[in-house]
């Protein structure tokens, strides 16, 4: 999906996350919506704009949750970036390069924001639940996508 | 533009500028105290995510009305028996104050506030932000708690709210004593790996033999917790220091994740808890034994530096 069609379901995504955020604090393995919606957008958008639009996710995300400021809009700010700038090196149209750049990406976002923001996260944490939050972020991305492109095509 | 709206190779130096500018603001924004992140935090909070935290408001307020209903009810009834039992006592206290002539002590009363719903996804799970109307001009720090114990601390203003830490945060110290009053200490947090944290008992004398299930409660001593709130109940013995003092695990009575509903302890004035004022207006004698001293010859006065004898009443017998 491209152009306007994107855009919608990355709104829908964003809304969604901060719109059921005690939903999703609620669960270990819960989809981090905003970081999938970030990653989504990263793939449109030039480098220093999807940095950008981590920055000031990253300034929401930690106004909501009452997390370090700094370091949740730099791995936000960061994340924007490299996700534009993969995008450069990957050939982004096949099939299955948006579910593997989903899973991987969020993994290594959920891991940093553990770390740099959290303190500090569990093996567990590592290697069960942050990914099967990004599995769940991946199919929920993938799912919003389905449904919005039934409706807008 | 190449393929999905890909940038030239061209405005990769704009792209680094911004990134540059970027990592400024992140470092700026890392440097920023605790004050002037709850400054941004709760602007952040009363614009963009206004809509958002009313939602999560107005749907935690739908569940809890109804979840609480039935533990409300049982709530009520213990009060209401808790009341009955010491409703005697009470009523002999103030027989006693009134034949001591002493001024009716003053405890401050309570705000009520909400706990923002849900624990931090990122960032540190033992902070909590209240809701609530009053709460920004509290002196603080103030002890926040339930009928069931203590919460936590709130440490200071946050937008129209406060902000402050659970007890299991890894500042928060409490003075305790045990209900007979026989031991105290300090309880802190314990957090093992992989658990939920629990309390310890700090300070317990060597001697002190504390029984599981011994209910510790606030001494109110430095003004921050009201006396008498529950802080937990011993679990058992941790550990014997050389022969100076023991440690003992403490279950706390109140869990952080189950907080919804608290009440913010609005502390009476300082000069209200003053010594003098609990004596009935009366001064302190800085010098336990002036009153027993014979009184100075006519024409002779007091030294300024020592403060004059209390005044005789019926209270003291006139000693």
């Amino acid at each position: 999906m491209r152009g306007g069609g994107r855009w919608v379901v990355i709104g829908t995504l964003l809304l969604v996350h901060f719109a059921l955020h005690p939903v999703w604090t609620a669960w270990r393995a819960g989809p981090d919506l905003l970081a999938g919606g970030l990653l989504l957008g990263s793939l449109g958008l030039r480098a220093s704009r999807a940095a950008a639009l981590g920055f000031v996710l990253g300034l929401l995300e930690a106004s909501m949750a009452l997390g370090p400021l700094g370091p949740t809009m730099l791995i936000l700010a960061a994340a924007g970036w490299g996700g534009a700038r993969l995008r450069d090196v990957f050939y982004s149209d096949s099939a299955r390069f948006m579910p593997t750049f989903l899973v991987v990406g969020v993994w290594v976002i959920e891991v940093l924001q553990g770390f740099v923001g959290g303190g500090g996260m569990s093996p567990a944490g590592v290697l069960v639940y942050a990914p099967l939050s990004a599995l769940a972020t991946a199919a929920v991305c993938w799912g919003t996508e389905r449904l919005v492109s039934f409706f807008v095509a | 533009m190449t393929y999905l709206g890909a940038p030239r190779p061209g405005r990769r130096r704009a792209d680094v500028a911004m990134a540059v500018v970027l990592v400024g603001l992140g470092g700026l924004a890392s440097s920023l105290s605790r004050e002037q992140q709850n400054q941004v935090e709760a602007f952040v909070r009363g614009t963009a995510l206004f809509p958002f935290l009313e939602l999560h408001r107005a749907s935690a307020e739908r569940t809890a009305v109804g979840r609480r209903l039935s533990a409300l009810q049982g709530e009520r009834d213990s009060l209401v028996e808790t009341l009955i039992r010491y409703r005697a006592l009470a009523e002999e206290s103030a027989d006693l104050r009134d034949i001591a002539r002493l001024a009716d002590p003053e405890i401050g009363v309570v705000r009520a506030a909400e706990v923002y719903p849900g624990r931090p996804r990122v960032g540190d799970p033992d902070v909590f932000v209240l809701r609530g109307t009053g709460l920004s001009d509290l002196v603080f720090p103030v002890g926040v708690f339930t009928g069931s114990g203590l919460v936590g601390v709130a440490r200071g203003p946050h937008g129209t709210g406060a902000r402050g830490e659970f007890w299991s945060h890894p500042d928060f110290r409490v003075s305790v004593v045990t209900e007979d009053g026989s031991v105290s200490g300090i309880v802190r947090a314990l957090r093992r790996d992989g658990e939920e944290p629990i309390l310890l008992l700090d300070g317990a004398p060597f001697q002190s033999d504390i029984a599981p299930g011994t209910r510790l409660l606030t001494t109110g001593i430095a003004g921050v917790y009201p006396p008498g709130i529950t802080v937990g109940s011993v679990r058992q013995l941790a550990e014997e220091e050389a022969g100076w003092m023991k440690r003992y695990y403490v279950e706390p009575a109140v869990r952080p994740a189950e907080t919804r509903l608290v009440l913010v302890w609005v502390r009476p004035r300082l000069d209200s808890l003053a010594v003098p004022d609990q004596l009935g207006g009366r001064p302190l004698p800085l010098d336990s034994l002036a009153a027993t001293r014979p009184a100075a010859p006519p024409g002779e006065e007091a030294p300024a530096s020592e403060a004059p004898p209390p005044a005789p009443s019926e209270a003291d017998g006139g000693r």
